[in-house]
């Protein structure tokens, strides 16, 4: 609905107040607009532009939630508004008020930094444009502009404009480091424009007026490599070397200066983005650029950087030999880091992988070892070594034997270690995460705590035995442990926590109460890391006229680009995020399964034996603080919840708006959308994206999932998934015929020899469980056939004799008990009491079969109960697997 | 395999990490923006080859005037001085250490060091600053042996009860 006079509906007074209101607006007296526009609407409560503009007054005046819900408000009256996007509503309420004020210049501002934030680059441009106009062409209108065409893609106008502006000043009038910003902007531009010589002679002329030299040389030795002019870009590089030798850019630069092929992503990789290389690999050994490192490092001894750098560009002996060199400098300096430094050349990351380095590292390690524990002495050497460069080379051992999953070695091997030195906490610790891997929680637990006792002082030990606290499961004691490290001066302790956005706390936290089946309380958690984030992105807002103000201009275009990707490269928002969504279809199975289940079985019981069943009283640990009550009381929001997929909504908006896109947030969707009305063509989507990214087992688990639900779907609903279906045909090539039945299907997939195996058997088994209840027809054959599976796969691993437990983690154990109470949960309970517990009772009970027909062989009973008694076998391989977990 | 490099806005969430898994003294992520917003170049990250950031030193600039009237003693000490030496008086800001940690199994390799020198090296360079300053635990023998044995840093003066648990700092410079 166009306004066309806003005043129409008013009475006299309230038209003059109005008139004061958008004057106090141009005028920044915020509070004395407030006033008024509460005066209309106390006459005229629902007055949209009021509305709107008091939603302003207050957006200003720093209650900015208060705004925007009074923005909404005003936005409902007047026009229909979406929900939930707060900077695009209020971009709608000031737009509205430049309807009847087009001359406001304030608002024009503000507008211009909501378009900001919400990434309107061409809408900004013409806001910037006009404030441009009507300014008097200082610093900041000018400014803003040209950012704008910045952030719009328009480098070359931006850099025009730019030049213009910095002719048109005299320079005392800036201060001398916003001026060397400006001149850095501006070759900066030029460069994103193409223009590499102007923006190389905009660095030399202005190199007197620059102040950042780093970033100056730095992009001088760049332009100058990408014109091919490599001496002075050497020569360059060598002076950005002699500031900081510890630089992996600079490094890079300078080689690739002296014509030598390196490329950073061939020894650096990101943990954020955790892509493992899946091609075969072609390890580097280059001698030129060996002897380059050799001469850069002779030059620079200090640098760390340098000493290992050759590691991962030689091969075979002498890689041997430089290993050697390694390994020995940093045995004798004590250098507890040294594996984790080293960890990446036995990780598949790019094509420069070498399976033979690590088994290098390892025997140098052994033999470095070896030799100090004989005679004190490197192997050919007769120098004497003291006690602690044998411990640390046999710590070197002990955590290789960790990586190899050989952990009864390594626990060994460290005791007697710790027995030659009991004072060394990194070696101490060590021994609380090699339980951990052995699945020996609580004694991992106890473990790290000892250590953190012997230096209570030290926040990163106490950090650590909190998060070995909340893997134990024992929440309370991580808590109050936790806490020891928050000021004692705050009120809240709880509030402290969350004011502080400690994400890592809370992520712990909420695989604790997911573990704990307190889907609820783990919901909570996660939320509070949702807004955590939510808080990241709103805090750009101040800073985008701040760095107008500031000068600051590299650092903000930084500033947007982190925005753009906070949410979508972030691992802690990906995992936060997608286990909420989880948690939530958790919930939303529990609600189903409440309202009735296709399943046979007796309600009642099921859920009394079930520790998360949806109890209506809100969960409380006897022992928690009264603090924590709160937590309680708020966690039944989801409790109650009638339908738990809505608080996943807002999660699958940003997912979509910025574009996240882990495998582990496809998967959430997937299983969102799966569950949501109407939204199967959304699921569809989202396993698209997922099979575009890489084909997993899990990606075909879900692609017959969508086949099957499409099926039982009504014609609107049903959706094509032949896409899928070829992308995992050109997979599976031969491997898997898909023309199969389901069961058929999975079981190939679980003899596929395409990617990880153990994965293709637990994806294949999950699979088959979850089909099991949308066939339910097929429901007995599918659960048998996953049960099996999961069987054979944990006998196979004992009875093939080398227990490979570095192939069978101990992480797929758990999921396939996860996957394995899932089953038994859904069994029916017999209706006699039958205690059929070993596998002669099954015997007997189905000699008792034979002689009752009423119970024949297809009785569900007799037939789920063998379902239970393969479960009780794995029980018992895993513990034979792993003895020292109490999971079993 | 570390290097030592100036802060990217995006590495300021982990700065917050390792600052909260190494300290008492925590910030909003907001309060890092501001330093990045502010003084880039004053912060610098030690990154593995894995990328992740296990040590980080976060700085920011003052201006004198500006930050003396927070403490009376300091005050007077600068009114004296700049009575004294002229050259102070021109340059009215000083660097400032806001925090510095580095992860437990990553220390003693001389990062918090590396950190420091291109921390101080900016601040001189890039804002003329004439004196760096920082706070520390008078328990903490780790970080005063960094600042006074490897940087050459000297005791000003003490400032009683400074931190929230009542432990004394000793407040330290260094001329640049
Ligand atoms: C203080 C801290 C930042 C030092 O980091 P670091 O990277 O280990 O320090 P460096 O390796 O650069 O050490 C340089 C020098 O500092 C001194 N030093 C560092 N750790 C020390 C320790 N534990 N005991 C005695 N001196 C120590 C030594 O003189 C060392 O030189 P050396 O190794 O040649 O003997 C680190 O211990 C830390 O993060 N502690 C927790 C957080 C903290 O206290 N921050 C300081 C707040 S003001």
């Amino acid at each position: 609905m166009g306004s066309t006079n806003p005043l129409k509906d008013l009475p006299q007074k309230s038209q003059v107040q109005f008139k004061e209101a958008l004057k106090c607006f141009e005028t920044r007296e915020y509070k004395n607009g407030l006033k008024a526009t509460e005066f209309i609407l106390k006459k005229t409560p629902t007055h949209g532009e009021s509305l709107s503009l008091r939603g302003l007054f207050l957006f200003n005046l720093g209650k900015k939630e208060e705004g925007y819900a009074s923005v909404k408000d005003g936005l409902k009256q007047n026009i229909k508004s979406s929900i939930n996007k707060k900077y695009i509503d209020a971009i709608r309420c000031y737009q509205q008020a430049l309807n009847i004020d087009p001359e406001n210049i304030q608002i024009y501002r503000d507008l211009a930094v909501l378009q900001t934030q919400t990434r309107r680059f061409s809408e900004l441009v013409q806001t910037r444009e006009l404030l441009y106009k009507h300014s008097n062409k200082d610093f900041i209108p000018s400014i803003g502009l040209i950012i704008s065409y910045r952030l719009d893609g328009q480098y070359l106008k931006a850099a025009r404009c730019l030049e213009k502006y910095l002719d048109s000043i005299s320079k005392q009038e800036l201060d001398t480091n916003i001026i060397s910003e400006l001149h850095l902007f501006k070759a900066n531009l030029l460069e994103l424009g193409g223009k590499n010589e102007e923006a190389l002679n905009t660095l030399d002329t202005n190199y007197s007026q620059i102040c950042d030299k780093q970033v100056l040389k730095n992009s001088q030795a760049r332009i100058l490599l990408k014109l091919g002019r490599l001496e002075e870009s050497q020569q360059a590089y060598l002076e950005l070397l002699d500031l900081n030798c510890d630089n992996a850019e600079y490094v890079v630069g300078y080689l690739k200066s002296c014509s030598l092929d390196i490329d950073m992503n061939l020894f650096y990789f990101s943990k954020k983005s955790k892509t493992f290389f899946a091609e075969s690999s072609a390890p580097i050994h280059s001698e030129p650029l060996l002897s380059a490192i050799e001469e850069l490092n002779q030059r620079y001894p200090d640098s760390h950087f340098l000493i290992t750098l050759p590691l991962y560009f030689s091969t075979g002996d002498k890689f041997k030999e430089l290993a050697q060199n390694v390994m020995k400098l940093y045995f004798t300096k004590g250098v507890p880091s040294l594996f984790n430094s080293l960890k990446s050349l036995y990780i598949n990351f790019s094509s420069n992988f070498d399976p033979k380095r690590g088994s290098i590292l390892n025997e140098v390690a052994e033999n470095f070892s070896a030799s100090l524990k004989s005679s004190n002495r490197f192997p050919d050497s007769e120098e004497e070594q003291s006690k602690e460069v044998y411990i640390w080379a046999e710590f070197y051992c002990v955590q290789y034997l960790d990586l190899n999953g050989e952990y009864n070695k390594a626990l060994n091997r460290l005791d007697a270690l710790i027995d030659l030195d009991d004072s060394i906490i990194e070696i101490q610790m060590f021994k609380a995460k090699l339980y951990k891997h052995m699945g020996d929680f609580s004694l991992a637990e106890t473990t790290m705590n000892k250590v953190r006792n012997m230096e209570p002082n030290d926040r990163f030990l106490n950090a650590k035995t909190v998060k070995y606290m909340f893997r134990n499961n024992n929440i309370k004691q991580a808590e109050d442990t936790f806490a020891i490290f928050i000021r004692n001066d705050t009120t809240d302790k709880q509030q402290e926590i969350l004011d502080l956005q400690v994400s890592w706390y809370m992520l712990e936290r909420a695989r604790s109460y997911t573990r704990k089946r307190k889907n609820a309380r783990a919901l909570l958690c996660y939320e509070n890391i949702l807004t955590f984030f939510n808080e990241y992105y709103d805090d750009q807002l101040d800073f985008h006229s701040y760095c107008m103000r500031k000068g600051t201009i590299s650092s903000y275009f930084e500033m947007v680009s982190w925005g753009d990707n906070l949410y979508s490269s972030n691992p802690i928002y990906q995992t936060a995020s997608s286990e909420y969504v989880q948690n939530l279809c958790v919930l939303h199975d529990k609600n189903m399964k409440a309202f009735g289940d296709s399943l046979p079985k007796p309600k009642a019981p099921a859920q009394s034996k079930n520790p998360s069943a949806p109890v209506s009283v809100p969960e409380t640990d006897k022992s928690e603080k009264p603090e924590l009550l709160d937590e309680a009381a708020k966690s039944t929001v989801y409790i109650d919840s009638k339908n738990p997929l809505e608080f996943a909504k807002p999660v699958l908006d940003i997912w979509l708006k910025h574009n996240v896109t882990s495998a582990a947030v496809l998967n959430a969707q997937f299983e969102a959308y799966i569950r949501l009305e109407n939204s199967l063509d959304k699921a569809l989507n989202s396993l698209v994206a997922a099979c575009d990214k890489s084909i997993t087992p899990t990606v075909l688990v879900n692609y017959i999932r969508l086949k099957e639900l499409t099926k039982h779907a009504n014609k609107n609903s049903a959706v094509d998934t032949s896409y899928v279906l070829a992308k995992l045909t050109e997979h599976y090539s031969t491997q898997i015929d898909f023309t199969k039945p389901n069961v058929e299907i999975l079981t190939q997939l679980s003899q596929s020899t395409i990617g990880n195996k153990a994965q293709n058997i637990l994806a294949a088994s999950i699979g088959l469980e979850k089909i099991a209840h949308i066939d339910t027809n097929n429901k007995l054959v599918l659960l048998k056939k996953s049960v099996d599976l999961l069987y054979n796969f944990v006998s196979g691993f004992e009875s093939s004799g080398s227990l490979g437990t570095k192939d069978l983690k101990l992480a797929y154990l758990l999921d396939i008990k996860e996957v394995y109470s899932k089953i038994i949960e859904n069994i029916p309970k017999p209706k006699t009491k039958s205690k059929n517990k070993s596998k002669t009772e099954v015997t007997n009970a189905n000699d008792t079969k034979a002689q009752n027909p009423e119970n024949g062989d297809k009785s569900p009973n007799n037939e789920y109960s063998c379902l239970q008694d393969t479960y009780q076998e794995f029980l018992e391989s895993a513990r034979r697997l792993y003895p020292h977990s109490k999971t079993f | 395999m570390i290097q030592i490099r100036q802060a990217r806005v995006d590495d300021y969430s982990y700065i917050q990490n390792c600052n909260l898994h190494n300290l008492p003294e925590n910030y909003q992520q907001k309060y890092f923006l501001y330093h990045a917003l502010s003084w880039p170049q004053l912060t610098h990250v030690a990154e593995t080859p894995a990328g992740e950031i296990v040590g980080y030193v976060l700085a920011k600039l003052e201006d004198e005037d500006k930050a003396a009237p927070k403490d009376p003693k300091a005050t007077t000490n600068l009114d004296s001085d700049s009575a004294a030496n002229s050259a102070e008086q021109d340059s009215l800001r000083h660097g400032h250490i806001t925090s510095i940690s580095v992860m437990r199994k990553y220390r003693r390799l001389g990062l918090a060091k590396r950190l420091m020198i291109q921390s101080q090296q900016a601040m001189k360079a890039v804002y003329k600053a004439h004196k760096v300053s920082l706070h520390v635990r008078v328990s903490n023998k780790a970080a005063i042996n960094l600042y006074t044995k490897k940087l050459s840093f000297t005791v000003d003066h003490t400032e009683e009860k400074y931190y929230a648990d009542g432990e004394d700092a000793f407040a330290m410079n260094l001329i640049l």
